[in-house]
């Protein structure tokens, strides 16, 4: 009996190990300990022995079924790492091949140098304002200190409307609408679209503007100074940019001063500014002998120029994908 | 203004080079623009003389010249000018000599002879246009002198940019007196406007009938003048450098005053005159030719200088055509007068006339230099082409003629405008150097400005020149301190940099596109909108205010497709604008255009090109931000599919419309399948602030239904009817499958829902949720005949 339990022990390990799937492994488990198995005939075998051998058959067997039980377990683990290892094999992915959905767009590079110049200003409580861009004559012109005959008009080029009304030619307008809404103190920005009636290679009929005003009681044009040159450290991101104030004219402020900074090839003009002229303040229902305030204003298309080397304005409004996507 | 520098170093001449001199203009608020030498790269051209003429053998219109430049010998050059003749003085640019181009002279063999050098026109020599003939010296020029010295060519012209309020600087006195302030330099002394006396008795009346418009004009007859005399090269040269071109004596001396001293001038043929000038307004009926061939209608609008029988000229634009001087001239009438600025300058406006005369009028000419210019003027002329003047005539209206008001300057006004201490001294000082009357008073100065500073009226107009003459640059430089108030930040806004950073990062780019469209566009894209048209357009197709984002969207999109780009989305936010009665309405909108694939061509699965539903969803993307509860309607619009068009409704109000182009404006702009939408900003802008709800701590059981309802019958219909139904267990929502076609009637579609139940108070069992289902599907049936699929 001890013998024959040897002889399918050893089967069982021939089986186990010539096993080459996990159902294959599991039909040599059935051959062996299933119901009609080698080993459960055996066990139904010992039942005719005689009474005191029945002990030592029965240890035997037990040995053997636990001796084939650890065969298959080995094996079944063996084979399971195989098969695991063959199919992680059979998944490996291209990872370089591009992901799936939505591609990405991009701010306008206008719209991408407008809001940060916005939140420059917001950091110190600048607050953006917006206004009409058809305008009247009052608000555009009158209002600013420059009346009907003023040479002043002819530096700007206006696009009109057959009722009088015209396309704002600056972003001032929005000033006078908030200066005649609300008392002092001010602290405010207006960016927008501006209208000239000018088209060659360095104007477009449109542009933006990005309008400023403080006024208070104690408004000077060293604050002008100082809060102008810090904006343009910091858009520029360049502490020793060379800026350079130099006496201007605007109607509407007094003294004026047109801000260059130093690029690569001299000096470029990049805001217009002043002390708010007390006739403007007037107009507003502003104490000018209490208050005092500065105004400036900037050509955002240039800046953005300035800031990503673009050379030619038109190319803005083209709205060529391929410009856009440059600035995504 | 341009102006040669030399010209200006004769009033002021501050130790400073043309560098300096530059950047000090510059900071003084006179902006250069342009520095360029007159005589650009010239080197070794002398003058010489010619002193044997023959024939080109091998050429007819060639000569050979034997040419003396002072030395010993001769030089032979090849010469083709017409002009050329022994005993001439002219230019000579010797083997090695460089021109005004830059050009280098070579020893060269033309037609087969020698030419030594080359002799020069105007033209190579950078001294004008005229290639005619060679340049023509004077017979006393001094042999083998270098042409720069003796032209004073060693000279630069600059250009200055000049604001408006600075009509004191249209010419080299008022340059000079920037100068001088600048670099605290004295003006250098001059006779230049010493009286010349009269040797004729001949006047002409002169009547002020417009005394307001013209308080002050000064004339004096000049007989007797050589019409054949030449104006001389120093002043041609002048005029030239100043961007003036010489005519004739008469004319260039009139330019040459109006550019030294700034007063306009005008000379008439006074045989061609009817005894007295009035200076009057127009009448009607009454017309004029100009100078310039411009036949101009009279008004009384118009002020003109008249004879006793006609107007003979256009008050301080322009000369009439029939008193004007010729090469005939020899009695002549000099007018030198000032008019009111607002009169010249809207004439000039109206007649589209800009002259050298209407820009400085315009700008203000001083009201005390007429009778000086006319005295300059006078004597300029009779020493170049002789003549005998009258006395000067001056018809003055005192009570018109404007006044130089003292204006009061306090120094704390100073200091608080411009945020400086600026000694009291150095304002005095620099105000009196600007030609300013100073009085000290109590707290400051009365000021007094000159008659050259008509922009003078105001405390800060003393206060700007005190910082201008200071430098911007010697000025300090603070932050303000702030109070740290925080302004209210509206939660509920939401901000349209977060809308547009919602549309980027759903695959849109943003345009920029003009808000003035083509009209037949637009009429084609939204015809029921009442758009505005411009005066004055900068071209045809930029005529019409946009009443829509579309035109520029889809003008964008067309321009993207012509160059190769299979995928385009873009979106823009801006103003549009339209006619309601006398008002003009201008909201501002977010729209959107997509074509193309609905996402990169990719390599997994294949393309599907952008619809409806896609594009609906960006849309919701916008709605969600705001919170607010938004509904899609089915519309129509004349530029979209009218299967294919939702109205965007929120709160009982439309914020905008989404759609498909319609197949046939699709196909003519070649933009097939393009999706559009436009949405109101504002209504996006507000929401709603977050409200918490408590969460449910029993399990939610979902239930799917297949319901087969007619085809009519909308998606948001069946939605409302279950919303409806009561059941207040009804967590949730969602449709997953929409199907037609075969096992469904024709006219009926299927329609897959997935309801999820939850109760907030006890878990619900079978019999909860088969009644909720009763409720729902008795609904669905009796409101919209819509029965569960079998």
């Amino acid at each position: 009996m001890s013998d024959r339990v040897d002889d399918i022990v050893r089967d069982a390990q021939a089986a186990i190990a010539s096993a080459q799937t996990l159902d294959e492994l599991d039909e040599v488990r059935v051959q062996f300990l299933g119901r009609q198995g080698r080993i459960t005939m055996e066990s139904r075998a010992i039942g005719a022995l005689a009474a005191e051998l029945r002990p030592e058959a029965g240890r035997r067997l037990n040995d053997g079924r636990q001796a084939i039980r650890d065969a298959l377990d080995a094996r079944k683990s063996a084979l399971s790492a195989d098969v695991l290892r063959s199919r992680l094999s059979s998944e490996r992915l291209d990872v370089s091949l591009p992901g799936r959905g939505q591609s990405s767009g991009g701010l306008h590079p206008v719209t991408r140098t407008l809001e940060r110049i916005s939140s420059l200003f917001r950091a110190i409580g600048f607050e953006v304002v917006e206004g009409p861009e058809i305008e009247d004559d009052y608000h555009n012109f009158e209002a600013l200190n420059i009346p009907a005959h003023h040479p002043a008009r002819a530096m700007q080029d206006t696009f009109y409307f057959p009722d009088g009304r015209l396309l704002r030619t600056h972003t001032s307008p929005v000033q006078i609408r908030v200066m005649q809404s609300r008392p002092p103190p001010l602290r405010i920005i207006a960016p927008g679209r501006v209208y000239r009636c000018d088209s060659d290679q360095t104007h477009t009929p449109m542009f933006h503007q990005v309008e400023g005003l403080m006024v208070g009681e104690d408004v000077s044009f060293a604050h002008l100074k100082g809060i102008l040159h810090e904006f343009l450290r910091r858009f520029f991101e360049a502490d020793d940019l060379e800026v350079r104030f130099r006496p201007s004219y605007f109607p509407f402020t007094e003294p004026s001063a047109e801000i260059d900074i130093r690029g690569e090839r001299g000096w470029l003009e990049v805001l217009g500014s002043g002390m708010v002229h007390p006739n403007v303040l007037e107009n507003c229902g502003i104490d000018s002998e209490r208050h005092t305030g500065f105004a400036f204003g900037m050509g955002v298309e240039r800046f953005a120029m300035l800031r990503y080397g673009v050379d030619d304005l038109r190319s803005f409004f083209d709205n060529d994908l391929r410009f856009l996507r440059q600035f995504a | 203004m341009k102006f040669n520098e030399r010209w200006v170093r004769e009033w002021a001449d501050p130790p400073i080079d043309t560098d300096e001199l530059v950047e000090r203009l510059t900071a003084a608020g006179l902006e250069v623009e342009s520095v360029a030498p007159v005589a650009g790269p010239l080197r070794h051209v002398t003058v010489a003389e010619i002193v044997r003429v023959t024939p080109h053998p091998g050429a007819d219109r060639l000569t050979l010249c034997e040419v003396n430049d002072g030395g010993a010998g001769t030089y032979r050059v090849v010469c083709g000018a017409p002009n050329v003749r022994p005993g001439m003085r002219s230019a000579y640019a010797r083997v090695g000599a460089r021109l005004a181009d830059g050009s280098k002279i070579r020893r060269s063999r033309i037609r087969g002879e020698v030419s030594q050098g080359m002799l020069c026109s105007e033209r190579e020599l950078g001294l004008g246009e005229d290639t005619d003939g060679i340049l023509e010296l004077e017979a006393d020029a001094p042999l083998g002198m270098d042409l720069v010295e003796w032209l004073d060519l060693d000279d630069v012209v600059i250009e200055v940019g000049l604001t408006p309020n600075r009509g004191d600087c249209l010419c080299i006195a008022g340059i000079a007196r920037e100068v001088a302030v600048a670099s605290r330099v004295a003006m250098r002394p001059h006779e230049r406007s010493a009286a010349v006396a009269p040797r004729i008795d001949d006047v002409l009346s002169v009547a002020l009938d417009a005394p307001r418009r013209c308080p002050r004009y000064v004339g004096r007859i000049v007989r007797g003048i050589d019409p054949a005399a030449r104006t001389p090269r120093w002043m041609t040269e002048r005029l030239r450098r100043c961007g003036v071109r010489p005519l004739s004596p008469v004319v260039d001396v009139t330019n040459y005053v109006m550019l030294e001293l700034g007063q306009p001038m005008h000379a008439f043929d006074c045989a061609r005159l009817d005894s007295g000038i009035r200076v009057r307004n127009g009448r009607e009926g009454e017309r004029l030719t100009l100078l310039d061939g411009t036949v101009v209608e009279l008004d009384d609008d118009t002020l003109v200088i008249a004879d006793e029988s006609r107007p003979v000229a256009l008050a301080g634009v322009m000369g009439g055509l029939a008193s004007g001087v010729d090469d005939a001239t020899t009695d002549i009438f000099l007018e030198s007068a000032w008019f009111e600025p607002r009169t010249v300058a809207l004439e000039a406006r109206r007649r589209g006339m800009h002259t050298d005369a209407s820009h400085r009028f315009e700008r203000t000419v001083a009201s005390d230099l007429q009778r000086r210019a006319m005295e300059r003027a006078t004597g300029l002329l009779v020493g170049i082409a002789g003549g005998e003047p009258g006395p000067v005539v001056e018809a003055v209206d005192e009570a018109h003629t404007p006044r130089v008001e003292p204006v009061a300057l306090r120094r704390e006004r100073v200091r608080r405008v411009l945020g400086a201490e600026i000694p009291a001294r150095d304002v005095a000082d620099i105000l009196i150097r600007l030609g300013m009357q100073v009085d000290e008073t109590r707290d400051g100065w009365t000021v007094t400005p000159p008659p050259h500073r008509p922009d003078i009226g105001i405390e800060v107009d003393l206060i700007e020149e005190v910082a201008r003459v200071v430098g911007f640059a010697n000025l300090p430089e603070t932050l303000p301190a702030a109070d740290l108030g925080i302004s209210p930040q509206a939660e509920r806004n939401v901000d349209p940099e977060r809308i547009r950073a919602r549309l980027v990062d759903r695959g849109y780019h943003e345009a920029v596109t003009y808000s003035f469209v083509d009209a037949a566009l637009q009429a084609r894209i939204a015809p029921a909108l009442e758009s505005v048209a411009l005066t004055n357009p900068i071209a045809s197709d930029m005529g019409a205010m946009r009443t829509t984002l579309w035109p520029g969207l889809v003008g964008a999109a067309i321009y993207n497709v012509n160059r190769q780009q299979s995928r385009v989305r873009l979106f823009e936010t801006g103003l549009v604008f339209m006619a309601e009665g006398d008002r003009i309405h201008q909201p501002k909108m977010v729209g959107g255009i997509a074509i193309g694939y609905v996402v990169p061509e990719q390599w997994a699965h294949p393309s599907r090109m952008v619809d409806f539903y896609d594009v609906k969803g960006d849309v919701e993307s916008l709605l969600v931000l705001s919170g607010r509860e938004a509904g899609f309607i089915a519309d129509t619009h004349p530029a979209l599919h009218p299967g294919q068009t939702a109205s965007i409704v929120c709160s009982g109000e439309r914020i905008g419309t989404l759609g498909t182009l319609h197949p046939r404006l699709a196909s003519e702009l070649k933009l097939p399948g393009a999706v559009l939408f436009e949405l109101r900003l504002d209504a996006i802008s507000t929401g709603t602030v977050p409200k918490f709800n408590a969460l449910s701590r029993f399990p939610a059981v979902r239930r799917d239904l297949s319901l087969v309802a007619p085809e009519a019958i909308s998606a948001s219909a069946v939605r409302e009817c279950i919303e409806q139904a009561g059941v207040d267990v009804l967590e949730n929502l969602e449709l997953f499958d929409v199907y037609v076609g075969e096992g469904i009637d024709s006219g009926m579609k299927s329609v897959s829902l997935a309801l999820t139940f939850q109760s907030r108070s006890r878990t619900l069992g079978d019999t909860d949720i088969n009644a909720a289902l009763r409720v729902i599907l008795d609904s669905l049936a009796e409101r919209l005949g819509i029965a569960l699929r079998e």
